[in-house]
Protein backbone atom coordinates (compact mmCIF):
# COMPACT_ATOMS: atom_id res chain seq x y z
CA UNK A 1 0.00 0.00 0.00
CA UNK A 2 1.24 3.74 -0.87
CA UNK A 3 2.43 5.35 1.96
CA UNK A 4 -0.19 8.15 0.16
CA UNK A 5 -2.85 6.25 0.79
CA UNK A 6 -2.17 4.91 4.62
CA UNK A 7 -1.35 9.01 5.53
CA UNK A 8 -5.22 9.12 4.26
CA UNK A 9 -6.47 6.49 6.39
CA UNK A 10 -4.56 7.87 9.57
CA UNK A 11 -5.88 11.19 9.17
CA UNK A 12 -9.37 9.85 8.69
CA UNK A 13 -9.03 8.05 12.00
CA UNK A 14 -8.04 11.43 13.67
CA UNK A 15 -11.05 13.23 12.06
CA UNK A 16 -12.85 10.33 13.35
CA UNK A 17 -11.50 10.72 17.11
CA UNK A 18 -11.15 14.66 17.30
CA UNK A 19 -15.11 14.86 16.30
CA UNK A 20 -15.88 12.29 18.47
CA UNK A 21 -14.30 13.55 21.51
CA UNK A 22 -15.94 17.10 20.61
CA UNK A 23 -18.96 15.87 19.84
CA UNK A 24 -19.23 13.48 23.45
CA UNK A 25 -18.57 16.38 25.24
CA UNK A 26 -21.19 18.40 23.79
CA UNK A 27 -23.64 15.95 24.92
CA UNK A 28 -22.38 15.75 28.15
CA UNK A 29 -22.19 19.11 28.79
CA UNK A 30 -26.07 19.27 27.51
CA UNK A 31 -26.75 16.77 30.32
CA UNK A 32 -24.96 18.76 32.31
CA UNK A 33 -26.16 22.46 31.26
CA UNK A 34 -29.96 20.84 31.69
CA UNK A 35 -29.86 19.52 35.16
CA UNK A 36 -30.38 15.99 34.23
CA UNK A 37 -27.29 14.08 34.64
CA UNK A 38 -28.87 12.65 37.94
CA UNK A 39 -31.14 10.63 35.67
CA UNK A 40 -28.18 8.75 34.31
CA UNK A 41 -28.73 6.41 37.44
CA UNK A 42 -31.92 4.81 35.64
CA UNK A 43 -30.70 1.81 32.88
CA UNK A 44 -33.68 2.90 30.25
CA UNK A 45 -32.03 6.76 30.67
CA UNK A 46 -28.64 5.29 29.94
CA UNK A 47 -29.83 3.15 27.25
CA UNK A 48 -31.22 6.76 25.91
CA UNK A 49 -27.80 8.36 26.10
CA UNK A 50 -26.37 5.66 24.79
CA UNK A 51 -28.66 6.03 21.77
CA UNK A 52 -27.96 10.25 21.54
CA UNK A 53 -24.27 9.16 21.69
CA UNK A 54 -24.63 7.01 18.73
CA UNK A 55 -26.83 9.06 17.00
CA UNK A 56 -24.59 12.90 17.95
CA UNK A 57 -21.40 11.66 18.31
CA UNK A 58 -20.20 8.17 16.76
CA UNK A 59 -22.49 8.33 13.52
CA UNK A 60 -21.11 11.93 12.83
CA UNK A 61 -17.55 11.44 13.52
CA UNK A 62 -17.27 8.13 11.60
CA UNK A 63 -19.32 10.17 8.83
CA UNK A 64 -16.79 12.95 8.71
CA UNK A 65 -13.61 10.22 8.58
CA UNK A 66 -14.84 8.36 6.04
CA UNK A 67 -16.05 11.55 3.75
CA UNK A 68 -11.91 12.73 4.44
CA UNK A 69 -11.19 9.03 2.92
CA UNK A 70 -13.86 8.49 0.29
CA UNK A 71 -12.77 12.35 -1.27
CA UNK A 72 -9.15 11.50 -0.96
CA UNK A 73 -9.42 7.55 -1.89
CA UNK A 74 -11.48 6.39 -4.79
CA UNK A 75 -10.44 2.63 -4.82
CA UNK A 76 -11.42 -0.07 -2.91
CA UNK A 77 -14.05 1.61 -0.96
CA UNK A 78 -15.36 -1.72 0.83
CA UNK A 79 -12.20 -1.89 2.17
CA UNK A 80 -10.45 1.06 3.08
CA UNK A 81 -13.30 2.64 4.99
CA UNK A 82 -12.97 0.06 7.81
CA UNK A 83 -10.09 1.39 8.55
CA UNK A 84 -10.63 5.50 9.96
CA UNK A 85 -12.94 4.00 12.23
CA UNK A 86 -11.12 1.35 13.26
CA UNK A 87 -8.07 3.55 13.67
CA UNK A 88 -9.79 6.43 15.21
CA UNK A 89 -10.90 3.48 18.11
CA UNK A 90 -7.66 2.41 18.74
CA UNK A 91 -6.75 6.19 19.78
CA UNK A 92 -9.56 6.31 21.64
CA UNK A 93 -8.86 3.37 23.28
CA UNK A 94 -4.97 4.39 24.24
CA UNK A 95 -6.17 7.75 25.06
CA UNK A 96 -8.87 6.39 27.57
CA UNK A 97 -5.91 3.54 28.78
CA UNK A 98 -3.54 6.49 29.72
CA UNK A 99 -5.93 9.25 30.65
CA UNK A 100 -8.89 8.28 31.60
CA UNK A 101 -10.82 5.42 33.46
CA UNK A 102 -10.44 2.20 31.46
CA UNK A 103 -7.29 0.91 33.59
CA UNK A 104 -9.68 0.75 36.07
CA UNK A 105 -12.86 -0.60 35.93
CA UNK A 106 -13.77 -3.73 34.61
CA UNK A 107 -14.22 -3.66 30.26
CA UNK A 108 -17.68 -3.55 29.53
CA UNK A 109 -17.54 -4.82 25.98
CA UNK A 110 -20.73 -3.84 24.49
CA UNK A 111 -20.84 0.20 26.02
CA UNK A 112 -16.59 0.84 25.78
CA UNK A 113 -15.83 -1.89 22.16
CA UNK A 114 -18.71 -2.85 20.34
CA UNK A 115 -21.09 -0.23 19.90
CA UNK A 116 -18.31 2.71 19.44
CA UNK A 117 -16.49 0.37 17.01
CA UNK A 118 -19.61 -0.60 14.98
CA UNK A 119 -21.68 2.82 14.72
CA UNK A 120 -18.07 4.88 13.81
CA UNK A 121 -17.75 2.02 11.04
CA UNK A 122 -21.23 2.62 9.91
CA UNK A 123 -20.85 6.21 9.72
CA UNK A 124 -17.99 6.15 7.65
CA UNK A 125 -19.42 3.68 5.13
CA UNK A 126 -22.09 6.20 4.59
CA UNK A 127 -19.32 9.25 4.43
CA UNK A 128 -17.28 7.64 2.25
CA UNK A 129 -20.34 6.15 -0.27
CA UNK A 130 -21.73 9.54 -0.09
CA UNK A 131 -18.81 11.05 -1.80
CA UNK A 132 -18.49 8.29 -4.42
CA UNK A 133 -22.38 7.68 -5.09
CA UNK A 134 -22.70 7.44 -8.55
CA UNK A 135 -25.83 9.98 -9.33
CA UNK A 136 -27.06 10.67 -12.61
CA UNK A 137 -26.78 13.57 -14.93
CA UNK A 138 -29.83 14.75 -17.11
CA UNK A 139 -29.27 15.76 -20.81
CA UNK A 140 -29.02 19.55 -21.17
CA UNK A 141 -32.84 20.52 -22.49
CA UNK A 142 -32.89 21.41 -25.79
CA UNK A 143 -35.49 23.52 -27.30
CA UNK A 144 -36.02 23.14 -31.04
CA UNK A 145 -38.10 25.73 -32.77
CA UNK A 146 -40.45 24.69 -35.55
CA UNK A 147 -41.37 27.63 -37.96
CA UNK A 148 -43.82 26.58 -40.48
CA UNK A 149 -44.57 28.41 -43.53
CA UNK A 150 -47.64 28.99 -45.55
CA UNK B 1 -45.52 26.96 -8.17
CA UNK B 2 -43.42 23.46 -7.63
CA UNK B 3 -40.87 23.22 -4.89
CA UNK B 4 -37.48 22.16 -5.64
CA UNK B 5 -35.98 20.15 -2.76
CA UNK B 6 -32.06 19.13 -3.36
CA UNK B 7 -30.93 16.51 -4.67
CA UNK B 8 -29.66 14.36 -1.73
CA UNK B 9 -27.19 10.74 -2.52
CA UNK B 10 -28.95 7.72 -0.68
CA UNK B 11 -26.28 7.13 1.95
CA UNK B 12 -26.53 11.23 2.97
CA UNK B 13 -30.02 10.58 3.37
CA UNK B 14 -29.60 7.25 5.55
CA UNK B 15 -27.19 9.24 7.97
CA UNK B 16 -29.68 12.27 8.66
CA UNK B 17 -32.66 9.81 8.92
CA UNK B 18 -30.57 7.85 11.59
CA UNK B 19 -29.43 10.79 13.58
CA UNK B 20 -32.38 11.97 13.72
CA UNK B 21 -34.60 9.05 14.87
CA UNK B 22 -31.41 8.41 17.44
CA UNK B 23 -31.65 11.48 18.90
CA UNK B 24 -35.45 11.99 18.98
CA UNK B 25 -35.97 8.44 20.04
CA UNK B 26 -33.40 9.08 23.16
CA UNK B 27 -34.63 12.52 24.15
CA UNK B 28 -38.24 10.76 24.11
CA UNK B 29 -37.02 7.89 26.51
CA UNK B 30 -34.94 10.15 28.90
CA UNK B 31 -38.17 13.25 28.76
CA UNK B 32 -40.52 10.04 30.40
CA UNK B 33 -37.76 8.56 32.83
CA UNK B 34 -37.64 12.31 33.99
CA UNK B 35 -41.14 13.26 34.16
CA UNK B 36 -42.07 9.72 35.45
CA UNK B 37 -39.44 10.03 38.77
CA UNK B 38 -39.26 13.94 39.15
CA UNK B 39 -40.58 14.82 43.19
CA UNK B 40 -42.20 18.06 43.33
CA UNK B 41 -39.01 20.19 45.04
CA UNK B 42 -37.03 18.93 41.79
CA UNK B 43 -35.45 15.82 43.41
CA UNK B 44 -35.11 12.71 41.75
CA UNK B 45 -36.78 9.83 43.65
CA UNK B 46 -34.53 6.45 42.83
CA UNK B 47 -36.20 3.33 43.77
CA UNK B 48 -34.81 -0.22 43.60
CA UNK B 49 -35.28 -3.93 45.50
CA UNK B 50 -33.52 -2.87 48.60
CA UNK B 51 -33.72 0.81 49.13
CA UNK B 52 -35.17 3.99 47.85
CA UNK B 53 -34.46 7.77 47.84
CA UNK B 54 -34.47 11.29 46.38
CA UNK B 55 -31.15 13.14 45.65
CA UNK B 56 -30.69 16.18 43.40
CA UNK B 57 -31.05 16.40 39.73
CA UNK B 58 -27.68 18.07 38.50
CA UNK B 59 -25.50 15.44 40.77
CA UNK B 60 -23.87 12.65 38.74
CA UNK B 61 -25.60 9.25 39.94
CA UNK B 62 -24.50 5.34 39.28
CA UNK B 63 -25.50 2.29 40.92
CA UNK B 64 -23.38 -1.35 41.30
CA UNK B 65 -23.20 -4.59 42.56
CA UNK B 66 -20.86 -6.97 43.43
CA UNK B 67 -21.79 -10.63 43.66
CA UNK B 68 -19.96 -13.69 45.14
CA UNK B 69 -22.04 -16.43 45.79
CA UNK B 70 -24.73 -16.32 48.30
CA UNK B 71 -23.56 -12.13 49.06
CA UNK B 72 -23.80 -9.71 47.47
CA UNK B 73 -22.92 -5.42 47.77
CA UNK B 74 -25.16 -3.13 46.35
CA UNK B 75 -24.05 0.68 46.09
CA UNK B 76 -25.06 3.79 44.49
CA UNK B 77 -22.92 6.74 44.36
CA UNK B 78 -23.55 10.28 43.99
CA UNK B 79 -21.20 12.71 42.63
CA UNK B 80 -21.50 16.63 42.66
CA UNK B 81 -18.96 17.52 38.88
CA UNK B 82 -18.24 20.99 40.40
CA UNK B 83 -17.25 20.35 43.61
CA UNK B 84 -15.37 16.88 43.38
CA UNK B 85 -18.24 16.13 46.44
CA UNK B 86 -19.31 12.21 46.80
CA UNK B 87 -22.30 10.25 48.67
CA UNK B 88 -22.12 6.85 48.38
CA UNK B 89 -24.56 4.44 50.18
CA UNK B 90 -23.45 0.37 50.31
CA UNK B 91 -25.72 -2.12 51.19
CA UNK B 92 -24.69 -5.42 52.41
CA UNK B 93 -27.20 -8.66 52.59
CA UNK B 94 -26.72 -10.78 55.52
CA UNK B 95 -24.06 -13.09 54.60
CA UNK B 96 -22.05 -10.07 53.19
CA UNK B 97 -22.50 -8.15 56.53
CA UNK B 98 -21.51 -11.53 58.60
CA UNK B 99 -18.24 -11.67 56.66
CA UNK B 100 -17.17 -8.69 57.02
CA UNK B 101 -17.49 -8.37 61.06
CA UNK B 102 -16.15 -11.39 61.40
CA UNK B 103 -13.23 -10.87 58.93
CA UNK B 104 -12.18 -7.50 60.90
CA UNK B 105 -13.23 -8.82 64.05
CA UNK B 106 -16.32 -6.02 64.52
CA UNK B 107 -19.02 -5.49 66.91
CA UNK B 108 -21.26 -2.87 66.18
CA UNK B 109 -21.95 0.52 64.04
CA UNK B 110 -19.58 2.47 65.96
CA UNK B 111 -16.43 -0.02 65.38
CA UNK B 112 -17.47 -0.04 61.57
CA UNK B 113 -17.17 3.14 61.32
CA UNK B 114 -14.05 3.57 63.00
CA UNK B 115 -12.61 0.74 60.69
CA UNK B 116 -13.99 2.25 57.81
CA UNK B 117 -12.14 5.92 58.93
CA UNK B 118 -8.99 3.92 59.52
CA UNK B 119 -8.66 2.60 56.46
CA UNK B 120 -10.08 5.73 54.42
CA UNK B 121 -6.96 7.55 55.99
CA UNK B 122 -4.22 4.56 55.35
CA UNK B 123 -5.09 5.01 51.84
CA UNK B 124 -4.94 8.68 51.54
CA UNK B 125 -1.92 8.89 53.67
CA UNK B 126 -0.02 6.45 51.56
CA UNK B 127 -0.24 8.56 48.72
CA UNK B 128 0.39 11.77 49.93
CA UNK B 129 2.75 10.82 53.30
CA UNK B 130 1.96 14.01 55.04
CA UNK B 131 -2.21 13.44 56.40
CA UNK B 132 -3.28 14.74 59.49
CA UNK B 133 -6.26 12.97 60.58
CA UNK B 134 -8.60 15.17 63.19
CA UNK B 135 -12.11 14.02 64.60
CA UNK B 136 -14.59 16.57 63.94
CA UNK B 137 -17.48 15.00 65.20
CA UNK B 138 -19.76 12.24 66.43
CA UNK B 139 -22.98 10.74 67.07
CA UNK B 140 -26.29 9.11 66.23
CA UNK B 141 -28.70 10.41 63.50
CA UNK B 142 -32.07 8.99 63.43
CA UNK B 143 -33.59 7.21 60.32
CA UNK B 144 -37.10 5.75 59.47
CA UNK B 145 -35.75 2.61 59.81
CA UNK B 146 -33.38 2.71 63.09
CA UNK B 147 -30.22 4.88 63.94
CA UNK B 148 -27.16 5.49 62.59
CA UNK B 149 -23.61 5.90 64.31
CA UNK B 150 -21.56 8.39 62.51
CA UNK B 151 -18.44 10.39 62.79
CA UNK B 152 -17.00 13.14 60.87
CA UNK B 153 -13.39 13.49 60.39
CA UNK B 154 -11.22 16.03 58.50
CA UNK B 155 -8.12 15.07 56.77
CA UNK B 156 -5.00 17.77 56.33
CA UNK B 157 -3.30 17.39 53.15
CA UNK B 158 -5.21 14.43 51.81
CA UNK B 159 -4.20 14.47 48.32
CA UNK B 160 -1.82 15.85 46.28
CA UNK B 161 -2.25 16.86 42.48
CA UNK B 162 0.76 18.60 41.21
CA UNK B 163 1.39 21.28 43.89
CA UNK B 164 -1.99 21.97 45.23
CA UNK B 165 -2.86 19.59 48.00
CA UNK B 166 -6.92 19.19 49.33
CA UNK B 167 -8.03 18.54 52.52
CA UNK B 168 -10.81 16.11 52.83
CA UNK B 169 -13.74 16.34 54.97
CA UNK B 170 -15.95 13.45 54.85
CA UNK B 171 -18.51 11.41 57.09
CA UNK B 172 -18.73 7.99 57.63
CA UNK B 173 -22.51 6.41 59.39
CA UNK B 174 -23.10 2.66 59.09
CA UNK B 175 -26.46 1.04 60.40
CA UNK B 176 -27.60 -2.81 61.01
CA UNK B 177 -31.08 -3.53 59.75
CA UNK B 178 -31.93 -7.03 60.79
CA UNK B 179 -28.10 -8.25 60.53
CA UNK B 180 -28.00 -5.79 57.32
CA UNK B 181 -25.42 -3.76 57.13
CA UNK B 182 -26.12 0.00 55.40
CA UNK B 183 -22.89 2.30 55.04
CA UNK B 184 -23.43 5.76 54.36
CA UNK B 185 -19.88 7.95 53.27
CA UNK B 186 -19.70 11.43 51.62
CA UNK B 187 -16.42 13.48 51.24
CA UNK B 188 -15.65 16.51 50.09
CA UNK B 189 -12.11 18.20 49.09
CA UNK B 190 -12.99 21.33 48.08
CA UNK B 191 -14.46 23.21 50.76
CA UNK B 192 -17.78 23.17 49.77
CA UNK B 193 -18.67 20.42 53.14
CA UNK B 194 -22.07 22.46 54.06
CA UNK B 195 -23.58 22.03 50.63
CA UNK B 196 -22.58 18.56 50.23
CA UNK B 197 -23.88 17.87 54.04
CA UNK B 198 -26.98 19.34 52.85
CA UNK B 199 -27.36 16.91 50.13
CA UNK B 200 -26.16 14.25 52.49
CA UNK B 201 -29.06 15.53 54.66
CA UNK B 202 -32.24 15.40 51.52
CA UNK B 203 -30.89 11.64 51.10
CA UNK B 204 -31.18 10.71 54.27
CA UNK B 205 -34.67 12.29 55.03
CA UNK B 206 -35.80 10.30 52.20
CA UNK B 207 -33.90 7.35 52.49
CA UNK B 208 -36.17 3.68 53.15
CA UNK B 209 -34.75 0.25 53.56
CA UNK B 210 -36.46 -2.41 52.77
CA UNK B 211 -37.79 -5.70 53.90
CA UNK B 212 -36.35 -8.75 52.53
Amino acid sequence: MEFGRILNLIIGGAICLFIFLILEEAIRQFFISSNILGILIFDEARLAYNLIKIGCAYLPAGFLGGLFVGYRDKENLKIILLFPSIIGFIFWAILNYFFGYWGFIPVDYLNMVIMPLFSLTAGAYLGGYTVNWPTERKPKEERVSLIFKE
Amino acid sequence: MRIKFPRMRLPLIIFVILVLSLLTSGLIIINSVLTSNLTEDGCIYFKTDLIEFKFPRNWSAGKWKYENGSKYLFGVSITNIDSSAYICLAFHNEESTREIMEKYNLANEMEITLFEVKLTYEGLNKSSGQAVLHFMENGTITLSFGQAYYRIIFIENALKRGDISYNFTGMFASVLIKDRLLEIFSYDLKGTWNETRRVLQIILDSLVVKEE
